[in-house]
């Protein structure tokens, strides 16, 4: 009963949200705006759906089957962090680029993912080093 | 003939026969209890986004009630976490897609030849897009945003503010649809599961709270400036940038108003009619200094001493008192070439029109002449190149 109330008041709450979204987009957000917003909902969509997480699960399947169980965190973890590096580090590359204006410019990121890059391969090794052996090695990877 | 239904259902079944059931491909780490785990930690994350957006919105907008004048860090604080936590965010969001991922091969659930059970999975599945694509949306520009790259080409500020109402609202449904399953999730023993992943799932929870937390680490001296020499991933780091000790987001000459600084003079209109003040007329004035901090909408902050002329001050040669204030820029065309100073702002002590940074002349690029900086205020709106203040 009481789960109940509590997933009608989330559904008519987020509901309610969700249109009033949709009504900020059709009102405050211009008509040529709409198409570039619903492109770019559309490319996020498919190349997560798509591109991105087939990826990761084609990796999981043909690295992680050959790593042993207790390798496997500290591996995902890394390629976890070096994602998020990535992204910022592509990000911080394009927009110093299209910065002309010195004064204006973004901090340089090489500096920034070597530093960050070398803590989070510290920090994994680290963390491999410290796990203790397991024994089995599961059955699905990914 | 086959009929529609026919034909829509016998590709369907086919295609589905051939698809691998999502437990066959889900990894150790793909599970409800982590999907369920990890989604704690997003969805407040999420949360504490959409209500720190909201007050810098509201502070943003000409009707904004939410801020006053004080505390003068106010904006500075819940800015400097709107943006810390929504880089948090970025590998959270990674993880809980990684490892809800295999689920989008799920089944109708119940009697398939029924059409409500259909569209319920269909609902769902549309539902599930909208929410990965909104979550993807508001964390990539908000990431784009803050580097000033504004590749996207589409006007920031109301798409981000539409899309965060859907992005939350799409989680509050999400979080009804699945609450039974997250429940369930929550409470199952893990022992009774898998007996020997307990320490990999909690492994994988500890390892995307430690990278979130490693990019927080790594970016909040943005915000908190004793951990400035940490802040490598900020776009900014306030105390590392010396163009008279605080960064600059927008320069004279992308503003457009560097041929037009010498022959500059103020004009100020009120009910009493209007004053033009030169340079000279205003260093005759009663002079003041403040140190108040500059909080830009992209996260960094820093605090400086601004000298100048209290915007009361300015605002009483022409008869107003109690008045919001239209603040003028030389630039042209920009979001933030007119603003609103409410008049409890104007009325504030510190709210002044500021000639000098940490005692140097302004540069152009910090808004030479004059600025105003008030307290408690965005960046964005601590307007530059003032030209004209009109009471209304």
């Amino acid at each position: 009963m009481t789960i109940g109330i509590v997933r009608g008041a989330l559904a008519v709450t987020g509901s309610c949200a969700a249109g009033y979204g949709l009504y900020l987009v059709l009102t405050r957000v211009s008509h040529p705006d709409w198409f570039r917003l619903a492109r770019w909902g559309l490319s996020a969509w498919l190349i997560n759906d798509l591109v991105l997480m087939p990826i990761s699960l084609l990796l999981g399947h043909l690295v992680l089957r050959r790593v042993a169980q207790r390798r496997r965190m500290p591996l995902r973890i890394g390629l976890l962090a070096a994602g998020s590096l990535v992204i910022i580090t592509l990000i911080a590359v394009g927009a110093r680029a299209h910065q002309k204006n010195a004064t204006a410019e973004v901090s340089p990121p090489l500096p920034a993912v070597l530093i960050t890059g070398g803590v989070t391969v510290a920090v994994v090794i680290i963390a491999e080093l410290l796990q203790r052996p397991q024994r089995g090695k599961g059955t699905a990877v990914g | 003939m086959p009929s529609l239904a026919v034909m829509i259902k016998w590709p369907t079944q086919r295609l589905l026969r051939h698809l691998p059931e999502p437990d066959t491909i889900a990894g150790d780490v793909q599970t409800p209890a982590v999907v369920a785990r990890i989604g704690m930690f997003l969805g407040p994350a999420f949360g504490i986004c959409f209500l720190t957006g909201l007050i810098s919105h509201n502070a943003q907008s000409d009707s904004g009630v939410l801020l006053g004048p004080r505390p003068v860090w106010g904006y500075r604080v819940t800015q400097g976490i709107h943006v810390a936590t929504g880089i948090a965010c970025l590998p959270l969001l990674l993880a809980k897609i990684f490892a809800a991922y295999p689920r989008i091969l799920s089944r109708p659930e119940g009697d398939t030849g029924k059409k409500s059970a259909l569209l319920w999975f269909a609902a769902d599945k549309l539902l599930i897009g909208v929410l990965t694509a909104a979550g993807i949306v508001q964390v990539a520009t908000g990431l784009f945003n803050v580097f000033q790259w504004y590749v996207f080409r589409f006007d920031f500020v109301p798409v981000h503010y539409a899309i965060a109402w859907i992005a939350m609202g799409a989680i509050l449904i999400h979080v009804a649809t699945r609450l039974p399953v997250i429940t369930r999730a929550l409470r199952r023993p893990r022992a009774a599961h898998r007996s020997d992943l307990p320490t990999s799932r909690r492994g994988f929870i500890g390892g995307v709270l430690g990278v979130a937390g490693g990019l927080t680490l790594f970016s909040i001296g943005q915000t908190i400036g004793p951990l400035d020499r940490l802040a490598l991933l900020a776009p900014r780091r306030p105390r590392s940038v010396h163009l008279q000790g605080v960064p600059v987001n927008r320069t004279a000459a992308q503003a457009g108003v560097t041929a037009r600084l010498a022959d500059w003079s103020l004009t100020i209109v009120g009910p009493d009619g209007h004053r033009e003040l030169d340079r000279a007329a205003l260093a005759a004035l009663p002079q003041t200094a403040v140190r108040l901090p500059i909080a830009c909408v992209e996260g960094w902050s820093i605090g400086a001493e601004w000298s100048g002329v209290r915007i009361k001050d300015l605002v009483g040669l022409v008869g107003g008192a109690g008045h919001d204030v239209r603040v003028v820029s030389l630039e042209r065309g920009s979001r933030y070439a007119r603003t609103i100073l409410p008049a409890d702002f104007v009325a504030d002590e510190r709210s002044i029109l500021a000639f000098k940074i940490n005692g140097e002349v302004l540069h152009p690029d910090h808004g030479f002449p004059a600025r105003v900086i008030a307290p408690n205020r965005p960046g964005a709106l601590q307007t530059k190149w003032v030209e004209r203040l009109e009471l209304l």
